[in-house]
């Protein structure tokens, strides 16, 4: 007894949240064979094979090793911006930003890379530090809006995306048009490269181990510390955590900060790792996807790295779904709609699996 | 005999619990039949099982005979059922007319005829004696009036059997014996009522029989004549109870450890704290009496710093802390029992370990610099406060919410008495609580004033306020009417201070109200 | 000058339409007591409707029906999402915004073999029959018939809230579904018609996007309206007229950008293209904090699944 409550505690793991656990991945599990199975009508229904493209999406990704590397170096954005997704979520923040933070992060890392000359050892860290700093600056403006004037985080994170985009957009075009014909800016200095980590063919750069850092600091943030055990708390229950002394106001601006950041980073890790600078319209909703990212792993750091590998895989597999069975790259988002729609059913599934029907099928 | 409702082995298990077990008893046409019970017996749940909200996972009811299997409130309304809930259901929004109608509004799908409404609904207040002005919007009406439009709705549905869950809560005394006339008339035209209560006096005087429940089964029926209120109080909680009062304790000598001097406060022009002037010394309970919703809420929070105060002072041990936060008030030494411990008290999803932490999470002793969490230490902690309180669950490491209600008050109980707080608030403490636990709670109540601390307790129970308190503050429309020597007063004198009667200490016997005085 | 008015007015009328649309369906389901953030996912796949309607049938009004259809379908699953399994509403909206978004773009490969955008179709850019009404004629037969649509739909719904028994009962379920059911109203029939509604009204929104004012549908050319929508419900205080002009406030703002774009300022069009998102925060901002006078269960799921708190 003395020795396990000792121990247990320090490291835990017990029953109950072992079945926490599987019921979680249960739920994830159910909810990706009914997307995929939904998804499986769709295609059928827009006259195209279901195996063939989940057949071709699957060559995609994991087809050879250097697809699997790209598929892996596709989970890298999607990762943080599930991490940003999470971070606000476990503090009852639903964050839409990432997208915008996202874009901005890239542009301060593509700004840093390329007009900043300095020593790689320091010009790397600078341009990486410069992506978190824009992507959290875009945060701030919202969890202002949010903390002053009540204004809906939802509604405001996506109106400073449009703004993002747009601004970006001008900067691309305009002041910051890199040389030749293309909409890009200009390229970054080697010294602001993140190094590979595979040599040629295979694609795959430091920026992997950088998300999976950021990954372990989110969950010692949450889960070791006094801070993430306040936004927790104010997550679960904002009305106890304040009569309690916690500052709730204070916790959910730190943690659309925190989330601002961490979507920077992912536009930081693009730009310094795999594009070196930015063409109009790179991300593709690289943000946007942070949200099934997180919600698949239930806002679970450790998940999200199983998550993001899914979803990076998705994003990687497409293009040759599109080649080989003629159906839309978009056939992706569609899943992934899918797949939020069947989490949605939590409640369902935990319903039936209390009572111990189980496998009762919803509508 | 007339049967008018027939309940054969209702049962009803939510998970983990049955709350209805094996339920059976008649209910004869014309009469007030009373369901008594503690808190928690499932009183309620057995309500709305014949009201169709809920459905019984056995047994079987008859109307008039007939089996009946109600899926909705839509089947009981059908069967001329009328429900008032504890919790009202009202929309503050929408004017009296329009919360009574919806459902079955008259005039046409596409045209509501309100005109008609109104006039139906101004017989029945006159047929029933229930004034109440239909074009009022919700939110501007009294309890007292809220409660009418509610009788209204069901009588406007045309309801036999009228089923009152805990109606007499939110009233005092006075407001009481007014009620009881109510529903004396509703059974003087033929109505047959179904009153929930738990408080004896009201019982007695209105039931023709009674029920008692408790732990979700039937005690046993009885006739009001043939039964008197220990053998009912007995067959409540099962075993005696000595509603003795303990020895007082004189404190005038004691030091001031919170003072509250002309505080203020109001929302919106609404005035909801007016001249509050309180002193709470060492080794004293002060209760504070009132009907619910007289200011007693924004009292707690104006203490605690939950809510900016427009004016006034709030003194601890002589220091202003009138513009603290939450948080130091607590690290000061102010340690509070919220009244809803689900929404205030707890995080329901953290385990007892965790929630035994929570505004203690940032301290050395629990974490490393302030920053790093110390499970070790967390736990040991929450092993020592389960043991000295009692709190009985599997292992501190499951979470809150598994816990039974009174297990989840000492959770939190523990907490605030572990911060060793000079001035301990409680408000409602024992609400919903078993006899057990709620002697529980009291004891350590009564502790903390032994080892000399302050407890200023918010309670709406009478009879608590004058078994656990020295001295009683009575709150009336955020105003304090009177503190007094609670030796010095009784039921009565209470209740009409709670009217806001200054005077209720001479008044002796307490004629009428209406001596309201602001 | 007068034709910079005329050109405002107009304008306005054409950018207003589409949000005020969807922000009278969503106002019908935010007082109901479910929030509708995926209202720009309606939009979207109803734009790709109305266009697929039109092309198959060579008529603009079987694009209608279909954007309707389209509309409903989707906030049907929207429906089923947080109203039977009591899913969070937030979540499911960003759910339905990448369904619509993922199943225009698969169709308009599927269907028209093009990435982007679609054919041209047929579509219902002026209302002739008005051409004869002296003075004003000719400004009001240059108006999409989705605007005189609207003022059907204004109307109608106005009518609902303010006569109607549904419309008491919509109120009722919204302010306190639990009064509700004990009145014996069915919480989930008077959301789930709420939430069907503001796909019609989406559905309508999407349509005059891609055959009202343009006559093919375009990837990303909802841009942000069905949040602009949204935001029209809050500064519109949840009331039928408030909504309306809110919405055409912020159609005011897009005309704007399109007129000075067309005069052409010497501002980059960046900073233009943005009026419309700045504006609706500076609004927000400056009317949400005031007073928090919402709809008393928004954004609470009310079903067995879900414990209430």
């Amino acid at each position: 007894m003395e020795a396990k409550t000792t121990k247990g505690f320090a490291l835990p793991v017990d029953k109950k949240k072992l079945q926490e656990t599987g019921l979680s991945l249960l739920i994830t599990v159910i909810a990706l064979v009914a997307a995929l199975l939904v998804g499986a009508v769709v295609i059928l229904a827009f006259g195209s094979n279901p195996l063939e493209a989940y057949g071709a999406l699957w060559q995609g990704a994991f087809g050879t090793g250097i697809a699997f590397t790209i598929t892996l170096g596709r989970a890298v954005p999607v990762m943080l911006t599930g991490l940003a997704v999470a971070i606000a979520f476990r503090c009852s923040v639903f964050s839409i930003g990432a997208e915008g933070q996202l874009l901005m992060g890239a542009m301060a890392a593509a700004l840093v890379g390329a007009y900043v000359h300095l020593p790689m050892i320091l010009h790397l860290p600078l341009t990486i530090l410069a992506s978190m700093a824009a992507g959290m600056a875009w945060a701030f403006f919202p969890a202002v809006l949010k903390l002053k004037g009540n204004v809906s985080v939802v509604i405001s994170t996506i109106m400073f995306n449009y703004i993002a985009q747009y601004f970006v957009q001008y900067l691309i075009l305009g002041p910051f048009k890199g040389p030749g014909e293309s909409p890009a800016t200009a390229t970054i200095a080697e010294t602001a490269q993140l190094p590979d980590l595979l040599p040629t063919p295979y694609v795959l750069n430091l920026g992997f181990v950088l998300a999976l850092l950021a990954v372990v600091g989110t969950y010692v943030l949450l889960n070791r510390t006094s801070l993430g055990y306040e936004m927790r708390a104010v997550g679960f229950n904002a009305s106890a955590a304040r009569v309690n002394g916690i500052d709730v106001n204070r916790n959910m601006f730190l943690a659309l900060l925190i989330s601002g950041a961490l979507a920077g980073l992912a536009g930081g890790i693009e730009v310094t790792g795999s594009l070196n600078k930015i063409v109009n319209n790179f991300s593709a909703n690289y943000g946007f996807n942070g949200i099934p990212v997180a919600l698949m792993a239930h806002n679970n750091p450790f998940a999200i790295i199983f998550s993001a590998l899914l979803i990076g895989a998705m994003r990687s597999g497409s293009a040759m779904m599109q080649t080989s069975a003629g159906i839309s790259q978009n056939m992706i988002d569609v899943i992934q709609g899918l797949i939020i729609v069947f989490l949605c059913a939590e409640y369902v599934i935990r319903y039936y699996i209390k009572r111990g029907i189980g496998g009762k099928k919803h509508a | 005999m007339n049967p008018i409702i027939q309940l054969k082995n209702v049962t009803k298990i939510f998970p983990g619990v049955v709350a209805n077990d094996h339920i059976s008893f008649d209910v004869e046409k014309g009469t007030i039949h009373t369901l008594a019970g503690e808190n928690g017996a499932g009183k309620s749940t057995l309500m709305n099982i014949i009201y169709g909200l809920y459905q019984p996972d056995e047994g079987e009811i008859l109307i008039n005979g007939e089996p009946v299997r109600f899926t909705s409130s839509r089947d009981s309304i059908a069967h001329k059922i009328g429900m008032v809930h504890q919790h009202f259901m009202l929309i503050p929004k929408l004017t009296v007319a329009e919360n009574i109608i919806v459902g079955q509004e008259p005039g046409s799908a596409l045209m509501v005829d309100r005109k008609g409404a109104e006039e139906k609904i101004r017989q029945l207040s006159e047929t029933y004696g229930l004034k109440i002005d239909p074009h009022r919007k919700v939110s501007e009406l009294s309890v007292t009036e809220q409660q009418r439009v509610e009788i209204l709705k069901i009588l406007y549905r045309e309801a036999e059997i009228l089923i009152f869950d805990e109606p007499t809560a939110v009233l005092t005394p006075q407001e009481i014996d007014e009620f009881c006339d109510i529903l004396l008339g509703l059974k003087a035209v033929g109505k047959t009522i179904l009153f929930i209560s738990h408080k004896m006096a009201e019982v007695m005087k209105i039931s023709d029989r009674i029920t008692v429940i408790r732990l979700g089964k039937v005690v046993g029926t009885v006739n009001k004549d043939e039964t008197t209120v220990p053998e009912l109080t007995r067959m409540m909680v099962g075993r005696d109870v000595s509603l003795e009062r303990r020895e007082r304790r004189t404190f005038t000598d004691q030091p001031s450890l919170l003072e509250l001097r002309d505080l203020e406060y109001s929302v919106h022009g609404v005035k909801k704290l007016s001249g509050i002037n309180l002193e709470l010394r060492a080794g004293e309970v002060l209760g504070v009496a009132g009907v619910d919703g007289n200011g007693q809420e924004e009292l707690v929070q104006a203490i605690c710093g939950q809510i900016p105060v427009d004016s006034g002072q709030i003194l601890f041990r002589g220091t202003d802390i009138t513009r603290q936060s939450i948080r130091d008030r607590k690290e000061e030494g102010i340690g509070l029992v919220p009244e809803d411990r689900h929404k205030d008290g707890l995080v329901l999803e953290y385990s007892v370990a965790e929630n035994l932490i929570l505004g203690l999470h940032n301290h050395k002793e629990f974490a490393k610099g302030g920053v790093w969490l110390d499970f070790r230490r967390i736990h040991k902690n929450a092993e020592e406060l389960q043991e000295a309180f009692d709190i009985r669950c599997a292992n501190v490491d499951v979470a809150a919410g598994t816990l039974s209600g009174g297990n989840q008050q000492k959770i939190i109980i523990a907490r605030e008495a572990s911060r060793d707080p000079d001035v301990f608030v409680a408000v409602q403490p024992t609400r919903g609580l078993d006899i057990g636990a709620m002697e529980f709670v009291q004891k350590t109540l009564l502790e903390q004033r032994d080892k000399g601390k302050g407890v200023l307790l918010f309670s709406l129970e009478l009879d608590e306020i004058l078994s656990v308190s020295d001295r009683i503050a009575v709150i009336f429309k955020g105003k304090i009417v009177d503190v007094v020597d609670a030796t010095s007063v009784d039921r009565q004198q209470l209740g009409l201070m709670m009217l806001g009667s200054r005077d209720a200490q001479q008044e002796q016997g307490g004629v009428s109200v209406g001596s309201q005085n602001d | 000058m007068l034709s910079a008015i005329t050109y405002l007015l107009s304008a306005t009328l054409r950018m207003g339409t589409p949000i005020a649309y969807t922000a009278l369906g969503g106002m019908t389901s935010e007082r109901s007591g479910v929030n509708n953030i995926g209202l720009e996912g309606i939009m979207t796949a109803s734009a790709f409707g109305a266009v697929v309607g039109s092309y198959l049938f060579q008529n603009p009004w079987m694009g209608i029906l279909f954007a309707i259809l389209i509309g409903v379908a989707i906030s049907a699953v929207h429906s089923l999402v947080c109203i039977t399994w009591g899913g969070t509403q937030a979540v499911s909206s960003m759910a339905l915004v990448l369904l619509s978004t993922g199943i225009s773009g698969v169709g308009l490969k599927a269907l028209f073999n093009q990435q982007g955008n679609s054919p041209t179709v047929p579509n219902l850019p002026t209302t002739t029959p008005l051409e004869g009404i002296p003075v004003i004629g000719g400004f009001l037969s240059q108006q999409s018939p989705f605007v005189y649509l609207l003022l059907v739909c204004l109307l109608v719904t106005w009518f609902l809230f303010r006569h109607t028994r549904l419309g008491l009962r919509i109120v009722t379920v919204g302010e306190n579904p639990k009064a509700a059911e004990t009145a014996g109203l069915s919480v989930h029939k008077l959301r789930y018609f709420s939430v069907l509604y503001s796909g019609v009204m989406g559905g309508l929104g999407g349509a005059m996007l891609s055959i009202g004012s343009m006559n093919m549908f375009q990837e990303g050319m909802v841009a942000g309206r069905g949040y602009l929508a949204l935001g029209a419900v809050t500064m519109g205080r949840w009331n039928t007229w408030g909504v309306f002009g809110s919405a055409m406030f912020f159609g005011f703002f897009s005309a704007l950008q399109l007129y000075l774009q067309s005069i052409q300022v010497p501002i980059p069009t960046e900073f233009i293209q943005m009026i419309p998102y700045v504006a609706t925060v500076v609004v927000l901002a400056l009317s949400a904090g005031k007073s928090n006078a919402g709809i008393a269960s928004g954004g609470k799921p009310y079903t067995k699944f879900v414990q209430q708190r």
